[in-house]
């Protein structure tokens, strides 16, 4: 089937030239003296030769309109189409001794990360014991001068102006970074 | 006012009253139940003091500060992970979809040239810090790192990158010439100035880890910390930050409550006397975030001021000092 | 090639771009390039190329001249020039050894928290029971579980070791080693273990037989060398001698254990009723978890076969018969007196597993169970050994339905009447409905 559309192709090419030249490429090509006809289907019989060229340029205009207008975004679809549906890959298949060396990177990997979770947890245990430990002593605590027991616990448990839009400066969000700024600390502050 | 807390009310005044009974049992116990009425009245309006009254309270009571310089930097990596993620790396470019280039270059322009020239440098991988591998292609199977291969490693990673983002294409699409390329300024290095020197009085060492201001006063080093006069902890702490180490650091308190505590016991004399009062140190965390500390002119007697880890801390702090505070220092 | 395009080929020729100067240049290059690598190739040979385990493609050729196939996919061969010597905890992959650094140093660890565990374990087994908070049962009872916490340990010490793995896998491991006991434990777990407690489900062994059995053992049936999935119909011909069994215990040290063969579907005629019969009883049969055959035609000594092997029979019309093999762990260090069961259980018929083992004290822990029905050996079989009842054909009694007939439905049915004789000539005689006799069709 591809082949007969390349040849449909191969005229429509063909009857931009002017019909002198047509019958002049195939008797060289075929060299019969009578031009021959690919296709001998009684349509193609039946189908009238073109009206002779009025200076050529009336069936190029009606060829032009059959085609549909390319869009601005024609190339960039056609590689999209073209590529978007490219099969997946195929899984990883390993051999025996390989998939024994993956096992064993990826159970140490899991051994790593459950000890670094660990020693998060035990980090933040650690230290929520260190305030408590210290506010329960505060709660123990009488004063400052005249005032009574817990005074200054229940202080330091009011909440007020801690959350909110100024409850943490902007600067304390700055993220940690692989490497330095160029001015690593600014020690020149001033206020 | 909720029944129950005045029926603690009424309690307490009979505890108080009764000699029997321990106040500080009777306090502590009935804390909970009067502490929902007092936080909605003023805190101004203090409760009677029923332990004051009788004795002094043995103890002064200091509000302290520990200022923490928090980590700038990421930390580093364990060379398993490097290994790791190399690894994880590799395999996933076996298991991706190839690399359409039309789709991200247009054809003929200078990004698409300057692409494809790094491309081809790159034995053909797209990826730009595997080294030449092809996940597609028959020798796809060795993707293994072999022991001492510097490639996974951080500093590699660097390379290459800055290496990929150096331009080798002008705008107008000619090709530089290799001594005529102009290289990516490399990021500062993570081991700083002060590092090399072990200034410990600068804030850009140890650029991983958190740092603790210590000062030294008559009785050592120590976190700067002070008398309450009348005030509230979080107000001492931010006075004796002011009047210790000066107004021109940016900082910020973390809250109001207390992460660590130190205990300095009374002497008491035979008959209950005190002779030497008791301290009770707490210390209110900060952070901060410019600045540096100044003792000019402190009234506490600091001389001197360190920036240290907390291991620093370990051998410069005496034991039963560092042991009050070590559980609010984080891990790095 | 087809006719059009042979047609057009000269066309198409002639309308082409001359453009011939390029492919000549590259094909020019491509062929000298490849001149270039082959004798390149040619000239270093290295004895590594020479060996059929390790050769490179390029030089495959030459060794097959030499008459030496090469071995193998050409990857294996690539990878063999590198690692072929070493070992493979010792292959030279950074993320491979780096992970190995990180599971040693975790069973470092563990090693040592076992050896803690132990010095606790020994501390305790010294320290008077009256000294401890809450006496003897107390003391037995933290044992136990510093015990059993070391057990634990030993098993995470050994799980991420890759080359366990891969003996376990190769069926090499060492089952007196806590390691690959688990291993083959979970491997049991996930799916034999399921299968029998389905057995024992879907045949009702739990209500027929025991009220209550959780194997804990791996019980496996091989008849003349060929393995019998639970719940098999097995030929008579086949079960005339008596079967292997192969039982992986997954807990340590041995122990004894008594086997019991048993048919739950002997038919009773007087009583109209199905018993039970033992077909085969031993005790005292030692087991451990390295040594998992059990032959039980080896099974001789006076101390431990009770009741010899009946090869399981059916009759003639008789249901299948459910023959399931149980295995009892007896008391620790304790010895069943087989000569009390001989005279207990000689007659066979009518045994009761629940009673013997109430009777004994013992415990089921392993379970496995074939079928019979009668077939052409069966006959056979019995007059082989004397088994009486191969005359016998059963025949299953009718069993009349209590609900009363119900009246023919349907639209046909409804208009057999006179009323509808108009339609008579398409509500009868229809085939399967009705004929000239009148409605047939039942239900």
């Amino acid at each position: 089937m591809a082949s007969s559309t390349s040849i449909t192709g191969l005229f429509s090419r063909l009857s931009l030239l002017s019909r002198n030249t047509t019958t002049a490429t195939m008797k060289t090509a075929t060299t019969t003296p009578t031009p021959r006809l690919f296709s001998t289907t009684s349509s193609f019989l039946a189908r009238k030769a073109p009206p002779p060229a009025s200076g050529g340029s009336a069936p190029k205009a009606a060829r032009r309109n059959r085609q549909a207008p390319k869009s601005e975004n024609f190339f960039r679809i056609r590689t999209l189409r073209r590529n978007m549906f490219s099969p997946a890959p195929p899984p990883l298949r390993m051999a025996r001794l390989r998939y024994l060396r993956h096992w064993t990177i990826h159970r140490a990997w899991q051994l790593f990360r459950r000890k670094q979770h660990e020693a998060i947890d035990k980090e933040r245990s650690r230290m929520h014991a260190g305030m408590y430990n210290a506010c329960e002593e505060l709660r123990k605590t009488v004063g400052p001068g005249s005032r009574g027991e817990g005074y200054l616990y229940r202080v330091a448990m009011e909440k007020k102006g801690v959350y909110g839009l100024e409850g943490v400066p902007i600067e304390y969000a700055r993220f940690q970074t692989d490497s330095p700024a160029k001015e690593a600390w600014n020690h020149e502050w001033k206020r | 006012m909720a029944a129950s807390s005045r029926g603690s009310r009424a309690v307490r005044g009979i505890f108080s009253s009764s000699p029997t009974i321990c106040s500080r049992c009777a306090t502590t116990r009935f804390y909970s139940a009067a502490a929902a009425t007092e936080t909605k009245a003023s805190v101004t309006d203090a409760a009677p003091p029923p332990a004051s009254t009788k004795t002094p309270y043995p103890y002064d009571i200091r509000s302290g500060l520990v200022l923490t310089r928090p980590p700038l930097l990421t930390r580093t990596l364990h060379p398993f992970e490097n290994a790791y993620y190399f690894y994880q790396k590799r395999l996933e470019e076996r298991l991706n979809t190839p690399f359409i280039t039309s789709i991200y270059f247009k054809p003929d322009t200078a990004a698409q040239l300057d692409w494809s020239l790094k491309v081809q440098e790159r034995g053909g991988t797209v990826a730009k810090e595997l080294g030449t591998y092809h996940g597609k292609s028959s020798k796809a199977w060795d993707d293994e790192l072999k022991v001492g291969d510097q490639l996974s490693s951080q500093e590699s990673v660097l390379n290459s990158l800055l290496k990929d983002a150096a331009a080798r294409v002008s705008d107008d699409a000619e090709v530089i010439a290799p001594e005529d390329v102009v290289p990516v300024e490399r990021p500062a290095e993570r081991l700083s100035e002060a590092d090399k020197k072990n200034d410990v009085r600068r804030l850009d060492r140890q650029m991983e880890r958190t740092l603790y201001l210590v000062v030294k006063g008559p009785d050592g080093w120590g976190f700067p910390a002070d008398v309450l006069k009348d005030e509230n902890l979080h107000e001492g702490a931010k006075r004796v930050m002011d009047q210790a180490a000066g107004v021109n650091m940016n900082t910020w308190l973390v809250g109001r409550v207390p992460v660590a505590h130190v205990v300095q016991e009374p002497v008491l004399g035979k008959d209950g006397e005190v002779q030497k009062m008791g301290q009770k140190t707490f210390f209110i965390k900060g952070r901060i975030m410019a600045g540096q500390a100044d003792l000019k002119g402190n009234p506490f007697g600091y001389t001197d001021f360190k920036w240290l880890t907390r291991e620093e801390l370990e051998k410069e702090l005496a034991p039963e000092y560092f042991r009050g505070v070590r559980n609010m220092m984080a891990d790095r | 090639m087809s006719r059009c395009q042979a047609v057009a080929r000269p066309l198409a020729r002639q309308l082409r771009p001359q453009c011939a100067i390029r492919p000549f240049t590259t094909g020019a290059a491509r062929a000298s390039a490849a001149a270039e690598t082959s004798s390149a190739a040619a000239a270093q040979p290295s004895p590594l190329d020479l060996d059929p385990n390790s050769v490179l493609p390029e030089f495959e050729s030459d060794l097959i001249k030499a008459g030496k196939m090469p071995i193998g996919s050409r990857r294996r061969r690539v990878a063999m020039r590198t690692t072929a010597s070493l070992p493979f905890e010792q292959l030279p992959y950074q993320a491979f050894q780096e992970a190995r650094a990180i599971l040693a140093a975790d069973r470092q660890e563990k090693v040592a928290k076992i050896q803690e565990e132990l010095e606790k374990i020994s501390l305790l087994e010294k320290k008077d029971a009256a000294l401890v908070k809450g006496g003897q049962a107390m003391k037995d009872t933290k044992l136990a579980s510093l015990r059993r916490y070391v057990e634990q340990l030993k098993i995470q010490a050994d799980i991420n070791d890759p080359l366990v793995k891969k003996r376990f896998e190769d069926g090499l491991g060492d089952m007196d080693k806590p390691i690959y006991r688990h291993y083959a434990e979970r491997k049991w777990r996930s799916y034999d273990y399921r299968l029998i407690t389905q057995r024992i489900k879907q045949f009702n062994i739990v209500p027929d037989v025991l009220p209550k059995l959780d194997p804990v053992a791996d019980v496996q049936l091989y008849f003349r060398q060929s393995k019998i999935p639970p719940g098999e119909i097995v030929d008579s011909l086949v079960s005339e001698n008596p079967p292997r069994l192969r039982v992986q215990v997954f807990d340590k040290g041995p122990r004894l254990v008594s086997l019991v063969v048993l048919d739950s579907d002997v038919p009773d005629v007087e009583k109209d009723a199905f018993s039970k019969r033992c077909h085969f009883l031993a005790a005292n049969i030692s087991l451990s978890p390295s040594d998992t055959s059990l032959p039980l035609s080896r099974i001789r000594a006076a101390d431990q076969l009770a009741v010899p092997w009946l090869p399981p029979t059916a009759q003639k019309g008789s249901p299948y018969h459910r023959l399931s093999i149980y295995l009892l762990e007896q008391k620790p260090d304790t010895k069943l007196d087989v000569a009390q069961l001989k005279e207990l259980y000689a007659s066979r018929d009518g045994f009761s597993l629940k009673s013997f083992r109430d009777k004994f004290s013992l415990t089921p822990v392993g379970f496995n169970m074939f079928r019979s029905v009668w077939d052409d050996n069966t006959a056979g079989v019995m007059a082989r050994h004397g088994v009486a009842g191969a005359d016998v054909e059963f025949r299953p009694t009718r069993v009349h339905s209590l609900k009363p007939p119900v009246k023919p439905r349907g639209w046909e049915a409804k208009r057999q009447g006179p009323a509808y004789r108009h339609l008579w000539k398409y509500t009868k005689r229809i085939k399967g409905l009705s004929n000239a006799r009148g409605w047939t069709k039942r239900r």
